[in-house]
Formats: structure tokens, sequence, C-alpha cells
């Protein structure tokens, strides 16, 4: 590795450990395989680095990550389960101060739990979108990069994933609509 | 209308939205995820629809339910290990190394 290419590697490739991170733990949905997928991706940007261009490195590490990640499960089962740490640890941090015997936060706890229920029966094609830009934060460009796909589906399956999540709360009851609220449909 | 029907079919490029224009429910509707996002184009756009928000009890409440449920899916975002972060940063730093 050259002087230069070691400044490029240390200047766009470091930082951005975090949201590799953070995306391949959405993508693989387990911890430990979220760190390979870093590593990996780390040396496939290492090996490329000579070749970029230094024009956004988040979106070009995203689909360094993406492909990575893609030759990696054809090489072992498809679907993995998720991580039940990740998942013990969530229910650790449920809220349990005072606040939530208050009337109103069962409110908000309903609608929590709704979104949760809603979330979870997503099929994957709006869940991934929906993890990568609302849980953990990832413009539409990013998402788009890091799935494969043009920004403009990034955004069909955005408005869709949500739509079915509000959906599933004004069926349950916990967000009415204006039309709802209305015809006295409100709670 | 047919200012909405062109500005479907060419994906809200044109005509462009002005900041006084009167936004419909509907593109309200087509614009709002975006909105909420942060990823509207123009400013115009913005405050079209942000005027619009103030004035329309229907969409508003449809704006504060979507905004309600960002939120909480943003407090599902678990932080990242910041062990496993640094570790990463160091094998990174390693292969720069090499």
């Amino acid at each position: 590795m050259t002087a230069d290419d070691r400044a490029a590697f240390d200047r766009y490739v470091v930082p951005e450990v975090e949201v590799l991170l953070r995306v391949a733990r959405s993508l693989t949905r387990n911890r430990a395989d979220a760190e390979d997928l870093v590593q990996d991706t780390l040396i496939r940007a290492y090996r490329a680095i000579d070749r970029f261009d230094g024009r956004y490195p988040r979106a070009w590490l995203l689909t360094i990550l993406r492909n990575t990640h893609i030759n990696r499960n054809r090489r072992r089962r498809p679907e993995l389960l998720r991580d039940p740490d990740v998942q013990l640890e969530r229910l650790a941090q449920s809220p349990t101060d005072d606040d939530a015997i208050r009337p109103d936060r069962f409110v908000d706890l309903e609608f929590d739990v709704e979104v949760e229920r809603a979330l979870d029966s997503l099929t994957s094609p709006f869940r991934d979108v929906v993890d990568l830009v609302d849980i953990d934060g990832l413009s539409y460009a990013e998402a788009a990069g890091a799935l494969g796909i043009p920004l403009g589906t990034v955004m069909s399956r955005l408005h869709r994933g949500r739509k079915k999540i509000r959906e599933q709360l004004r069926r349950a009851g916990v967000a009415p609509t204006y039309a709802d609220v209305q015809t006295g449909r409100s709670r | 209308m047919i200012r909405m029907m062109f500005r479907r079919a060419t994906g809200g490029r044109w005509p462009r939205v002005r900041s006084d224009e009167r936004l419909s429910c509907g593109e309200v509707g087509r614009l709002l995820q975006r909105y909420l996002d942060g990823e509207l184009d123009g400013a115009a756009e913005v405050d079209a629809l942000a005027a619009h928000l103030d004035e329309c009890e229907g969409c508003g409440l449809e704006a504060d339910t979507y905004r309600r449920i960002k939120a909480t899916l943003e407090a599902r975002r678990t932080p990242v290990s910041a062990e496993t972060v640094e570790r990463l940063r160091q094998f990174g730093e390693r292969l720069a190394e090499h």
C-alpha cells in the first residue's frame, strides 16, 4: 500500500466503521456475523482503495458491504435467525421508570407494541428498507447502495412499508385517521 | 389537476412546486414520506408542504402519526458496541499498515 492509499484508507474507510457495523447488523441480524462481514468489507476496501476516486465514500463502502454479504450468503445458509442476545437486551431496555404506570404511557406503550408487531409482519423487501432508513438512519441513496436497488424502489418500498405499519396501528385502534375521528371511531 | 398528472408522470420533477403554491391533500400524501425524512429536493416544496400541514387537520394528523412511527422505530436503534467498533477500527488501521 502506498502512502497515499494508506492516507485515503484512514480518511475514507476507518471513520465509517460504525455505520458499516450498524448496517451489517441489519443485513445479517446477527452480531457475530455482522462483525465478520465488516472485517471482510474492510479487507475488500483495502484491496480496492487505489481505484476509489474519493467521492461518496459511504455509498462506495456500503456497495462493497452488500456485495460481500451476498457472496458470503452464497456459501452459507440463506436466512439467519435473529440473535437472541439482541432480543433479550431489547427487552431489558424496556421502560421501567415510574412514567410507565401513567395512563397516557399505556397508550404510548400500546402504540410501540403495535409498531413492533407491524414491523415484524413486514416481508423482507419492505422490512429491509424500513430497518436501514428508520432504524439505522441511512439516507435513501445510502440504503439504495446497501441493498443494490434503485433510489425509486427504496422510496416506494419505504412508503408501502410504513403504510402497512400505519394501517395496522389504525386496525389496532391506537392511531385513528382523520376520517375515523370525524365519524367517532376514535377511542 | 393537470399539473398533478404531469408531476406524477415525471416523478415530481416537473412542474416544480413553488413555495406559495397551495398543494392538494393528494400531492401532500405523495411527498409526505420524503418530507419527514428530510429528502425533499427544494426549499419551496418543504415550505409549501409545511404550510399545508399547518392548515389541513387531516394531513396534519397523518404527518403526526408517521412522525410517531418514525420516532418509535428510531428508538429501536440499539447502539453498536463501542468495543466492537474499536476492534474493527484497529483492524482497519492494521490493514492500512501493510
